[in-house]
């Protein structure tokens, strides 16, 4: 292949370069070319840097050239054999230089992005750790409160799986006792002196212990459920970019919810538990004997939620038995049996007649409930219900009580037959659950 | 009226040409030789290391520059070379590569200085700027560089084209 450019002798070709550039970037980049313009500029430039010490010589020498130039193209030579390159030093230097900055600039960029990946690495694998630790961390938690929530539910299976029958058939016992022996005192009281709030006085102090052991219960689920949304909460940080954060956010709200309104049931309900006596004395038709304005009002109104509930238990009980009158499968044993309606008709029989005839009706519920009772444990050959004697018991003695009748054996009936039907059960082999006849109706 | 004192310059090819003496006294080269040789009317010069083609077009620049002194070109050149030649000197290098490397190898063995610095900075007008790919196949140089050498060189002077 033919190439003429490279027919040229090295002077001429040094001359070529010498009118391209001065600057040692662009003859290095000539060099590039091919394997003789790489050794032209390398010996120009290395034998200019030997021979060049200061800029002052550079300068004669280079002015040397222009005025010797003919002379030294006479004898067939150019300036590469003769002169000394005066800008090779200056060249060398700018080199090193442009090298030196060049490799300095790049090395500090290239330390500065390390710095900045590693920095960049660290606060990741900070992230990662926190996020690390509070997995971990909540994780524990998770595990505490699943420990916790394994525990209250194996507590609450435990208590179910404990028959209250026995414990109840005693309070209930001691609870007619106590009847007994109030019905008594008011009998023996002299005419003027009969009050029914002086020896019932305790009846609502009995529903506030079962009030202030439920409000327990409740405080301790609202510690629970409290706790759980701290937890929830502290986990909402590490869900937030999560498709559980909604999740969470929603446990979050139930766990605070909740609390919230189980604490105002448990405040109205227990204010309203203590109302407790004026509602029963008003169900049972009794005045009561003071005439304190401010507590009776209080207990008016704090007697709100157990009437809001009683009024919507009457209107389910009322659909139910109208469900029954449609078609005509309604009886009058289950309308008699029927303890709202029997409340209703208690109240009614105190506006009418007053005093202890309000408990006719409620006895008559217990009788002929007490009745159906017993007539399908009968017939099903099955042991008589615990709540089956005792009802009819409890009915007999509250309609001795409606007619008048007031001594310390009024309720007698009621506490033989919970201490006969407790004692039933605990030498019973086999409790079997008590099957109210109308509820399986009802359903 | 005088003559004008001739000179027969002979080509390599053996082709030759009859120019004034004041004119070819622009040579160095045949200015030594005149003043060295006799005084012949017409006195023949053998030119053994240029052909013909490349000696006419000296012939053709010392005609021209005889009565129209060439301006120095400066090194390195600022820009393109067409901005500080005349018009007639770039109608001068409208010529093929070739002739433009022979006329430089003419002008450097018969000592034309400004014919030198002519057609050397035309020959660095068109390499300038250029890169070492462009310039090999500019002028056909092959790259005797192997792969391992040029990757070398590249990476020992990478910092002139980051620059």
């Amino acid at each position: 292949m033919k190439q003429p450019l490279l027919e040229l002798p090295d002077e001429m070709l040094l001359t070529i370069l010498n009118f391209t550039s001065r600057n040692p970037r662009d003859l290095i980049i000539l060099s590039h070319t091919c394997r003789r313009f790489e050794k032209l500029v390398e010996n120009s430039l290395s034998n200019t840097s030997n021979s060049s010490t200061n800029d002052d010589q550079s300068i004669n020498l280079f002015e040397m050239i222009k005025i010797e130039t003919s002379e030294y193209l006479r004898r067939g030579f150019l300036f590469e054999k003769l002169i000394k390159r005066p800008f090779g030093t200056i060249y060398d230097l700018v080199r090193d230089y442009w090298t030196a900055s060049s490799s300095t600039a790049t090395i500090i960029e290239r330390q500065i992005k390390s710095e900045e990946e590693k920095r960049e690495e660290c606060r990741m694998a900070l992230n990662s750790k926190e996020k690390l630790v509070n997995a971990f961390y909540f994780a524990r938690m998770d595990v505490k409160f699943s420990a916790f929530d394994r525990k209250v539910q194996e507590l609450i299976a435990r208590v179910a799986k404990r028959d209250p029958t026995v414990l109840f058939g005693v309070i209930l016992t001691l609870m007619s006792i106590a009847a007994q022996v109030c019905v008594g005192q008011y009998s023996s009281n002299q005419v003027g002196e009969k009050d029914w709030n002086g020896v019932f006085w305790w009846i609502p102090y009995c529903f506030a212990v079962v009030q202030t052991l439920l409000g327990g219960v409740w405080c301790g689920f609202t510690a629970f459920s409290l706790l759980r949304g701290i937890g929830i909460l502290r986990k909402l940080n590490i869900h937030r970019f999560t498709t559980k954060f909604h999740k969470d956010v929603n446990l979050f709200v139930a766990n605070l919810a909740i609390p919230v309104f189980a604490g105002l049931i448990l405040l109205f309900n227990g204010y309203g538990m203590y109302s407790v006596k004026s509602l029963l004395y008003s169900i049972l038709g009794i005045e009561m004997s003071y005439s304190h304005i401010l507590v009776n009002t209080i207990n008016y109104y704090l007697s709100f939620p157990i009437w809001i509930y009683l009024g919507v238990v009457s209107i389910s009980e009322l659909k139910k038995i109208f469900k029954m009158i449609v078609p005509p499968t309604v009886t009058i044993q289950s309308l008699l049996s029927n303890y709202i309606i029997s409340l209703f008709l208690g109240v009614s029989c105190y506006k009418l007649g007053g005093g202890c005839l309000s408990a006719l009706p409620i006895a008559v519920t217990l009788l002929a409930d007490s009745w159906e009772v017993n007539a399908l444990y009968i017939k099903e050959k099955l042991k008589v219900g615990f709540f089956g004697l005792s009802r009819f018991a409890l009915g007999v003695s509250l309609a001795i009580l409606g007619c008048g009748h007031c001594s310390y054996f009024t309720f007698a009936p009621v506490t033989l037959a919970t201490v006969f039907e407790t004692i039933g059960f605990l030498f019973g082999k086999k409790h079997e659950t008590c099957i109210s006849p109308i509820d399986e109706t009802y359903q | 009226m005088s003559e004008t004192k001739q000179v027969e310059l002979t080509s390599k090819d053996k082709v030759s040409f009859k120019v004034d003496r004041d004119v070819i006294l622009m040579s160095g080269l045949v200015k030594d030789m005149l003043e060295e040789g006799d005084e012949d009317e017409t006195p023949i010069i053998p030119i053994p290391n240029v052909d013909s083609k490349p000696l006419q077009k000296v012939i053709e620049y010392c005609q021209y520059h005889h009565k129209e002194p060439a301006q120095e070109i400066e090194k390195p050149l600022k820009g393109k070379i067409e901005d500080v030649i005349c018009d007639w000197d770039k109608k001068f290098l409208e010529i093929d590569q070739s002739l433009l490397i022979e006329l430089i190898m003419a002008a450097n063995y018969l000592n034309i200085k400004d014919l030198l610095d002519l057609t050397c900075a035309k020959v660095a007008s068109m390499i300038k700027g250029k890169s070492p790919e462009q310039i090999r196949e500019m002028f056909g140089i092959e790259n005797d560089f192997t792969p391992e050498e040029e990757a070398k060189i590249r990476e020992e002077n990478k910092w002139c084209e980051e620059a």
